[in-house]
C-alpha cells in the first residue's frame, strides 16, 4: 500500500476545490484542517459520546437528589426510581433511533476508515481482497455494524428512556438516518474517486456525521443545559 | 823432467777421450737448428765421432725403455727428478674470505658479493702464482662446490704498500636451486704452486674479525609465496562451455623466486577433476585459459565448477581456498521471441485484464512449461499461470489473458517475467524483469452511480435499518 500513500499524499497535496460558497473561506480551511485530522476527528466524536454519557448521569443524579429532597427522610431507591422514571417512546422512534445509532457508527468508519487518505495504515484498502470484490463496500459496512451494534443497541434506551421528548425532538432523532445515509453515501463516493479528493463532498459528509451525532446526543445536552439554567 | 814428461804423456793420452765426450752432447731442437752446426767443415766430423740424437729417437727410446725395463726406467725418472724446495724463508700468502655486506640471513636469490683477501709478505722474487676458487656447501649438502670461476694473482699483483689483494665474486647466486633453507657455508681453495689450501681448514681454527672469515656461515632463509586474493577470479563466471574461460591470479613472493602455481579444476561436488601448472614469475598474472588446456567439453553444459590453486616456489607450497566457477550454461533447446504486454486500454486499471504474450519455438521439449510471474512493490514475484505447449518446428505463441492485479497494485510499477522449462537461446530459463509500466492510481473499479455500489450502500442501511428494528422488537418491549 505504499503507491496508495503516495497517491494520499499527492492528493493532499492538490487540494484545490474548497466548498465555495458554502461557507466562508476561514471557516472553510477551519473545516478542512478539522475533518481531515483523523485523530482529532477521532477525539471529537468520543468527546461527544462521552461528554453526553457524563452529562447524562449527572443529570440522573440530580432528578434523583431532587425527589430526595421533596421525600423529606423517606428514603429513594436510586432503581425504583430508574424504573419510575423510565418513559416508553414508541416502538417507531425506538427502532428508528437505533438504526439511527448503528448508522452513526457506520457513518463514522466510512468517512474515516474507507480510503486510505486519514489513516493510511488503517483502513479498508489494507483488505485487498475485501476492497477488490464487488460486494467489498457493502462487506466494510456490515462489520462496523455488527462492532457497533451493541453500543447501538443500548444507548438509545438508557439517553432517551429518561427524557420528556418533543415530537420535534423525535422527528429530528429520526430523520438523524436520512441526513447518515447521505454522510455515507458521500463517503462511499470519496472511496470510488478515490485518490481524487472532493472537498465539498467530503465537508458535507462531515458535518452531516457530526450534526447528527450531535443531534442523536442533544436530549441529554438539553436537559443538561435546563438544568444549568 | 820426469815430471813434466810424465803430464804431457797423460794430456796426450786424455785429449781423445775429452773429443770423444764433446761428440755425445744432445743436439739442439731440430725446429731451430744452430747457424754454427751448417757451417762445420768436413775435416771436424771426420775427425771428431759424435752421435747426433733426434728427438723423435729420444722419444721413442724412452717409450720403449719403458716397456722394456721398467725398473731401471723408474731409476732415471728418479734421477732426472728434481723437487722443488722453496725458499727457507717462505710463507704460505694468508687467504680469507672478505664479505663487506654482513646480511647473514639470505634468500636463495639475494646476490652475494664475496671477496678473497690475499696477503703474501714473500719477496717478489719468491712469490710464485696463487690460484683461487670459491667454494660453496648449501644447505644439507655433504660436499662444497665451486663457484663461478677461479681467480689467479700473479706476484707483483699486490699492493706494495702492504703485500695485499683481493679478488672479488660480485653478484653471486650460489645457493639459487637450494630445496632446503638452513645453514649454507663458503670458503676459499687456494694454490701456491707450492701446497693447495682450504681456508676453513688451513687455521689452527676458525679465523672471524670484521668481515674476514676464514669461513663464511650464512642463513639460508625464505619467504614462502602469497596469493593475491583479489587477483583471483574466473571469467566469465557464467559461460557456455566453448567460451574463452579465463582463469586469472596473481602471486607473490617476497624473494622473487619463480613461483609454480597449480590450477586444481573441481566438479560440483568438489572432487578434483584435473590439473594445469604454469611457473610465473613474482607478482605477474598467470592465466590459464580453458579452451587451451580442453577443459570443458560439450558434455560439461549445465554444470557448475569451481577450482583452487596451490603454489610454491620450491621450498613452500601453499594453497588458496575453493572458489565457484565457472557456471557453464546448458545448451539452448528453445528459442524464444516477440514477448509482448498489452493492456485492456489505456488506463490500465488494476482491475482490468491484461494480455501477455510470448513465441516459442520448441523443436524437441514435450510439454514445454511456460509460467507467467508478474511483479510489483505490493507482490513481489506474484505467480499468475502457466502455459503448456507441445513440440513443434514451428514458433507458437503463448498468450496468457487475466487480471493480475489487486487494489493494492493501484499506483504502482510492474514487471513481468516468463519462466520454461527447458534453456532458451541466451542459456536461461527465464525472461524477466520485463517492464509493464505503471497501473492507473484509481483505487474503485465501480463508479457511484453504479449498481453495486449503490446496492451496496443500500444493502448497509437496509441492514441498520433491520437491525434496529430486531433490536426494537428483541429489547425494547
Amino acid at each position: 500500500m505504499n503507491g496508495l500513500n503516495e497517491t494520499i499524499a499527492g492528493a493532499q497535496a492538490v487540494e484545490i476545490s474548497p466548498p465555495s460558497g458554502l461557507v466562508p473561506q476561514g471557516l472553510t480551511n477551519f473545516l478542512a484542517e478539522l475533518y481531515s485530522n483523523g485523530l482529532l476527528g477521532l477525539a471529537l466524536f468520543l468527546l461527544l459520546l462521552a461528554l453526553g454519557l457524563a452529562l447524562h448521569r449527572l443529570n440522573m443524579k440530580r432528578t434523583y437528589e431532587r425527589v430526595a429532597a421533596t421525600t423529606k427522610g423517606g428514603e429513594v431507591s436510586r432503581d425504583e426510581l430508574r424504573e419510575e422514571m423510565f418513559i416508553r417512546q414508541g416502538a417507531n422512534f425506538n427502532a428508528a433511533a437505533v438504526t439511527a445509532w448503528m448508522l452513526l457508527f457506520a457513518a463514522f468508519g466510512y468517512f474515516y476508515f474507507l480510503t486510505p487518505e486519514i489513516f493510511p495504515r488503517y483502513n479498508y484498502y489494507q483488505v485487498p481482497a475485501l476492497a477488490s470484490g464487488p460486494l467489498g463496500f457493502a462487506a466494510f459496512g456490515f462489520v462496523v455494524l455488527l462492532l457497533a451494534l451493541g453500543a447501538a443497541a443500548f444507548i438509545p434506551r438508557e439517553f432517551y428512556g429518561y427524557y420528556e421528548l418533543s415530537r420535534k425532538m423525535k422527528v429530528a432523532i429520526m430523520l438523524t438516518g436520512p441526513v447518515l445515509a447521505i454522510s455515507i453515501f458521500l463517503s462511499v463516493q470519496q472511496g470510488t474517486t478515490f485518490p481524487q479528493v472532493e472537498q465539498a463532498s467530503r465537508l458535507l459528509a462531515f458535518l452531516a456525521l457530526f450534526a447528527s451525532e450531535l443531534e442523536l446526543l442533544w436530549p441529554v445536552y438539553a436537559e443538561a443545559l435546563g438544568g444549568m439554567r | 823432467m820426469k815430471r813434466f814428461a810424465a803430464v804431457f804423456i797423460i794430456i796426450s793420452l786424455l785429449l781423445p777421450l775429452a773429443a770423444q765426450a764433446q761428440g755425445v752432447s744432445p743436439s739442439p731442437p731440430k725446429s731451430a737448428p744452430s747457424p754454427s752446426e751448417e757451417g762445420a767443415s768436413p775435416e771436424s766430423k771426420s775427425s771428431r765421432k759424435i752421435v747426433k740424437l733426434d728427438l723423435e729417437d729420444m722419444i721413442g727410446n724412452l717409450e720403449k725403455w719403458k716397456q722394456d725395463d721398467p725398473d731401471r726406467y723408474e731409476y732415471m725418472k728418479k734421477l732426472l727428478h728434481i723437487p722443488f724446495v722453496p725458499p727457507k724463508d717462505y710463507v704460505p700468502p694468508t687467504v680469507l674470505i672478505w664479505y663487506p655486506s654482513g646480511k647473514t640471513n639470505i634468500t636463495r636469490n639475494d646476490e652475494l658479493d664475496i671477496y678473497a683477501y690475499v696477503k703474501n709478505d714473500n719477496p717478489i722474487e719468491v712469490r710464485s702464482d696463487v690460484y683461487l676458487w670459491l667454494e660453496a656447501k648449501g644447505p644439507g649438502e655433504e660436499n662444497y662446490t665451486r663457484v663461478g670461476s677461479s681467480r689467479v694473482i700473479l706476484a707483483n699483483e699486490y699492493s706494495e704498500k702492504n703485500n695485499v689483494t683481493t679478488r672479488d665474486w660480485s653478484g653471486i647466486t650460489p645457493f639459487v636451486d637450494s630445496k632446503v633453507v638452513g645453514n649454507a657455508t663458503l670458503r676459499l681453495w687456494s694454490n701456491d704452486m707450492h701446497s693447495t689450501y682450504y681456508t676453513d681448514t688451513m687455521y689452527a681454527e676458525p679465523f672471524q674479525q670484521d668481515d674476514y672469515y676464514s669461513i663464511l656461515e650464512l642463513e639460508l632463509v625464505n619467504s614462502p609465496p602469497r596469493a593475491e586474493a583479489e587477483s583471483i577470479r574466473v571469467e566469465p563466471v557464467r559461460a557456455r562451455y566453448n567460451d574463452p574461460i579465463r582463469y586469472e591470479a596473481r602471486f607473490v613472493d617476497d624473494d622473487g623466486d619463480m613461483i609454480n602455481v597449480t590450477l586444481h579444476l573441481l566438479d560440483d561436488r568438489g572432487m578434483e577433476i584435473r590439473n594445469e601448472t604454469q611457473d610465473v614469475k613474482s607478482g605477474t598474472n598467470v592465466t590459464f585459459v580453458a579452451s587451451q588446456y580442453g577443459f570443458f567439453g560439450e558434455g560439461d553444459a549445465g554444470k557448475n565448477f569451481s577450482y583452487r590453486y596451490t603454489y610454491g616456489d620450491g621450498l613452500d607450497v601453499n594453497g588458496t581456498d575453493a572458489f565457484s566457477g565457472p557456471s557453464l550454461l546448458p545448451t539452448p533447446k528453445i528459442f524464444v521471441s516477440d514477448r509482448t504486454f498489452d493492456p485492456e486500454d489505456e488506463n490500465r486499471y488494476w482491475w482490468q485484464k491484461y494480455r501477455f504474450s510470448l513465441k516459442v519455438k520448441n523443436p524437441e521439449i514435450a510439454n514445454l512449461r511456460v509460467d507467467l510471474y508478474t511483479s510489483t512493490p505490493s507482490h513481489p514475484d506474484r505467480y499468475q499461470d502457466t502455459k503448456i505447449i507441445n513440440a513443434s518446428e514451428e514458433a507458437q505463441s503463448v498468450i496468457f489473458e487475466l487480471r493480475p492485479f489487486d487494489v493494492s497494485d493501484a499506483n504502482q510499477s510492474f514487471t513481468y517475467s516468463f519462466r520454461y522449462s527447458a534453456t532458451d537461446q541466451n542459456s536461461r530459463e527465464e525472461i524477466g524483469d520485463l517492464s509493464g509500466d505503471s497501473i492507473n492510481p484509481k483505487i474503485v473499479r465501480y463508479p457511484i452511480y453504479s449498481l453495486v455500489t449503490i446496492g451496496n450502500v443500500l444493502a448497509v442501511l437496509l441492514a441498520a435499518l433491520v437491525g434496529g428494528i430486531v433490536i426494537e422488537r428483541r429489547f425494547y418491549r
